[in-house]
């Protein structure tokens, strides 16, 4: 094998000549072809590491082949076709490149085994998913996409410096589990956790994913926050500290997702939620708890995919993604929405979908070890998740007040993905054990107890009874034109009053100091000028008498002085 | 790509479903949930449900905690809607809440039925 051979070798030379192939129909088939290059890379491989080599003394690897590495691999690279598919009937040159640029940055990330080609390819996440949101071509989405930029480059910086002050204290970069305790350690978890979108480091992903292109929104889904838990699942599992960071990050989204009219970011706040719960799992760190993490990361990229892209095809049609303009749009939308229904059932892990089989894992873990609060807390946040995707997105697009709006359904490049993804969301859902034969753990468990399907049952029928009462009885909040105001009002406005203000006092105090040097200058010139001007006493000429009464003042002083 | 109700065609594709938006149509499916609901807690007496924790061995206990939850949930976010909820412009001009989306990166087409 060519020592520097990684799968995202394949992306990286495919994205080269996408400028070379026609686009139409054969440059589709050719994005969508690449990811296939990428899996014959690393598939079949025995575990191992592969294409390692050295490098200042330094040992870089980067093809770490092993259950885990190979099931986001796989994830990742299937996620990456159905984008492809997804975007068909897409012609922008820029987006294309850096979808596979992204896809191969995540993968290169997923394959390291050392923790600097884990930067290099981290940062090249950053750098290519960036061009996803400028490629909208507006004022916003350039501010927007600078400021994800910042964010992503500043977590890429933070982590190399994390990297340094780990190489300093072990001399190893080996990216292996990690105790938290060390200042290295802290400083690598916080890298991480901004690109997990930890609570206080999550809204770059409120601001640049709903203000993406349409595709751009569901390539970003996929890749960056799924990569931050891969590897917080490979460098800090069983770290206490987690459980309690993704109890919080599964509640707090809840009700920014009620509140929200955009149904893009109604959606990335879902995630943030569902992002939790693997957090949560990777905290807890048992065997059962890692696999849950691991399958509710792969089971959240397509079904989260699937509520994406079924959002993005009804932006693609009407214009819009506000649940105050929409509504009604089952009339004629009616495959997008099944395919909607098909990941909101996902999401709210209802039996026989991938959810189910996911997400249940990371609760029985919590159950198993007696985690009341943790376990009480996730189920909870359960019922969020389908209050505010399960059932209030799918009701405000395609039911609830009808906008009026008459959209063709979907065109064909966007309804395969949907319908591949949603047939993928429930495979998982019917055949578990294929599933779970890919996680990393070998760990027995069985999703469809009696117990399980009737509780689970119980929880969404009730939720879904619920809703229909709240909404009949005004119960839950309106879907009004608006924002809602998140952290990123810190540093929209607080941060941007603060020195806006501190701005404003230094132009003050310039122009105070300006002011008091010209008027000292005016004073001082203005004496020069009194003495010396035209008028001034030493510019008089005096009388002779005058003079000699001076010299003679002066010449008797000098006698005066000598003989004293 | 607008049309008001009452020139729906029956050929729409979703026609199957039309009326399930009506006052009518949403009291048939509160009924039906309520009537699954029923079902699912009497489900819940057929055997014993095994789970990790006392409480759950209170009858229907997933029915009424999530039933509780998404009432309060929904509350709350009301509530806390009332502080955080602001106009689109609130950042100013140059912002993508205030932005339509181009449409150079659309399709939009209007249904054919």
């Amino acid at each position: 094998m060519p020592e520097y051979l990684t799968p995202a070798l394949a992306y990286v030379a495919a994205a080269l000549l996408v400028p070379f192939v026609p686009k139409g129909a054969l440059r589709g088939l050719y994005l969508a072809i690449v990811p296939l290059a990428g899996i014959l890379i690393f598939w079949g491989l025995t575990p191992g590491t592969y294409n390692a080599f050295n490098v200042m003394g330094m040992q870089i690897g980067l093809m770490r082949v092993d259950a885990l590495s190979q099931l986001f691999g796989l994830a990742f690279s299937v996620a990456a076709i159905l984008a492809a598919l997804y975007a068909w009937h897409l012609r922008d040159t820029i987006q294309q490149i850096a979808t596979l640029l992204y896809a191969g940055s995540a993968m290169g990330a997923v394959f390291a085994a050392d923790l600097i080609t884990l930067f290099v390819f981290w940062e090249g996440t950053a750098i290519a998913s960036v061009f996803l949101i400028w490629a909208r071509r507006t004022e916003g989405s350039f501010a927007a996409g600078m400021r994800y930029l910042i964010v992503q480059i500043g977590s890429g910086v933070i982590l190399i410096a994390g990297i340094v002050l780990l190489y300093r204290e072990t001399g190893s970069i080996a990216f292996t589990a990690m105790e938290l305790g060390s200042p290295a350690t802290w400083t690598i978890l916080a890298a991480i956790g901004i690109k997990c979108a930890f609570p206080f480091l999550h809204n770059w992903m409120h601001d640049a994913y709903p203000s993406a292109t349409v595709t751009g929104t569901v390539v970003l889904s996929i890749f960056t926050t799924k990569l931050a838990i891969y590897a917080l699942l490979r460098g800090f599992p069983g770290t206490e500290l987690l459980i309690y960071i993704g109890i919080a990050m599964a509640l707090f989204p809840i009700v920014f997702a009620l509140l929200e009219n955009d149904l893009r970011r109604v959606l990335t706040y879902s995630l943030n939620s569902q992002l939790g719960f693997m957090v949560v799992g990777a905290g807890i760190g048992t065997p059962l708890a890692i696999n849950g993490a691991a399958a509710h990361a792969v089971a959240s990229i397509f079904y989260q995919g699937l509520l994406f892209m079924s959002v993005g095809a009804i932006l693609f049609r009407t214009g819009t993604a506000r649940a105050t303009a929409l509504g009604g749009l089952y009339r004629t939308m009616p495959l997008t929405m099944i395919f909607c229904l098909v990941g909101a059932a996902s999401i709210s892990a209802l039996p026989l979908t991938s959810g189910f089989v996911s997400k249940s894992m990371i609760l029985s873990a919590g159950g198993y070890e007696k985690m009341f609060p943790v376990w009480i807390a996730l189920l909870a946040a359960s019922i969020g998740a389908i209050l505010h995707t399960g059932l209030r997105l799918p009701y405000l697009a395609f039911f609830g007040s009808d906008g009026g709006l008459r959209p063709k359904e979907a065109p064909g490049g966007m309804l395969a993905a949907m319908g591949l993804t949603a047939a993928l969301c429930i495979a998982i859902g019917v055949m578990p054990a294929a599933f779970y034969a890919l996680l990393p753990n070998d760990v027995p468990y069985e999703p469809y107890t009696f117990s399980h399907t009737i509780v689970q049952l119980q929880l969404v029928a009730f939720v879904a009874l619920a809703f229909a009462l709240a909404v009949k009885r005004g119960l839950l909040p309106k879907a009004e034109r608006g924002i809602v105001l998140d952290t990123d009002w810190i540093y929209r406005r607080l941060l941007s009053a603060i020195l806006g203000s501190i701005g404003r006092l230094i132009a003050g105090l310039w122009k105070g100091a300006g002011r008091m040097i010209a008027s000292s200058l005016n004073w001082g010139a203005g004496i020069v000028y009194h003495l010396h001007g035209p008028r001034g006493p030493f510019a008089r000429t005096w009388p002779t008498g005058a003079m000699v009464m001076v010299v003679a003042f002066l010449l008797g002083m000098t006698l005066v002085v000598t003989y004293i | 790509m607008t049309g008001s109700p009452e020139t729906q065609s029956k050929s729409m594709p979703g026609s199957i479903l039309l009326g399930i938006d009506t006052a009518r149509g949403g009291r048939i499916v509160t009924w039906c949930l309520l009537l699954i609901c029923a079902g699912l807690a009497a489900a819940g007496f057929t055997g014993h449900l095994h789970g990790y924790f006392e409480i759950e061995e209170l009858p229907a206990f997933y029915g009424w905690f999530g039933f509780l939850v998404a009432i309060g949930l929904g509350i709350a976010a009301k509530i806390i809607g009332i502080f955080l909820k602001r106009k689109e412009d609130y950042y100013g001009a140059g912002s993508t809440n205030l932005e339509e989306h181009p449409a150079s990166d659309l399709g939009m087409e209007a249904s054919d039925a």
